[in-house]
């Protein structure tokens, strides 16, 4: 039966020669912005403080995208019976130790 | 004729992502993103004043920032080992769990407080002193206020645990609790390296 799980969830690591494609762009990062670093002017490097203070908030949304779609690879690959050790009791009330 | 029986996964009642933790991740990731913004803020701010301190501004004391980030981790360790318990229909661990966490909450937000008030004394404000002050107090503010709201969330927690509440189909606050709590801790760990180390 055809699985209806993308595969990309189901095999993550096709992604992994993007990633490798975009590697030797990765050296340029720092020389770009040369309009915001002329533009922001004063102090003593600012320029490079916009430039690092991009970079940052650029990756972070990349760095929580990839932490989401592992949780969600590892919670569709996972069985179910370990999702979260809930009860069978239909009445949701499990044995207690209140004494 | 012999059927087989599809993946679990796919057709059981429960989905392999709960809604209350799907949502609680929507949330989290756009606190996340809040904070970056303004960690963004402070990094342009930071690195394009020629000196850091500026002169005069007193030095931000490292044992606070340490105690606060051991007062967040083992109140993570404490909510976790409360979802545990819950988990395990362990009234008593449950309690003893939420307690815990509650303790160091309030804890952190005594250590941060009594810290402001040394560094207002000392000269660190709002207003003086360029953007220094400022980016400490909003910073370290904004983490305060989101502590408070799950120091409230948690202490709501207490109060319905010690009603028996919760049970081990139906813990999904106690759960979500937990989420938040971590995300404060871990977004205490970025602002301590940031603000402290760096």
């Amino acid at each position: 039966m055809k699985s209806r799980i993308p595969v990309i969830l189901r095999r993550p690591w096709t992604v992994l020669p993007l990633f490798l494609a975009c590697l030797p762009s990765a050296s340029e990062l720092f020389a770009q912005c040369a309009m915001c670093s002329g533009a922001a002017g004063a102090g003593a490097d600012a320029g490079g403080a916009y430039n690092s203070s991009t970079l940052f908030m650029l990756a972070i949304p990349y760095l929580l995208l990839m932490g989401v779609l592992g949780y969600v690879v590892h919670a569709f690959r996972r069985p179910p019976s370990s999702s979260s050790g809930e009860a069978s009791d239909p009445r949701g009330k499990g044995p207690s130790d209140r004494e | 004729m012999t059927l087989q029986s599809p993946p679990a996964t796919l057709y059981s009642d429960r989905p392999p992502i709960p809604s209350h933790r799907l949502g609680m991740i929507v949330f989290l990731v756009a606190e996340s993103m809040l904070f970056t913004g303004l960690l963004g803020g402070y990094l342009v701010l930071r690195y394009s004043s020629p000196m850091w301190p500026p002169e005069g501004q007193p030095l931000l004391p490292l044992w606070a920032g340490v105690a606060n980030l051991i007062f967040l981790a083992t109140g993570s360790a404490g909510i976790q080992l409360a979802v545990r318990a819950v988990r395990r229909a362990s009234h008593r661990g449950l309690i003893r769990g939420i307690a815990a966490c509650l303790g160091t909450g309030l804890a952190f937000v005594l250590v941060l407080g009594v810290e402001w008030i040394r560094l207002h004394r000392e000269g660190l404000s709002l207003t003086e002193g360029g953007t220094y002050g400022a980016l400490f107090y909003v910073l370290t503010g904004c983490h305060a206020l989101h502590v408070l709201a799950v120091l409230i969330w948690v202490a709501a927690l207490l109060a319905l645990a010690l009603r028996d509440r919760f049970s081990p189909a139906h813990h999904e606050p106690v759960e979500m609790a937990a989420m938040f709590w971590h995300f404060v801790g871990v977004a205490w760990l970025v602002l301590f390296v940031i603000l402290y180390l760096l």
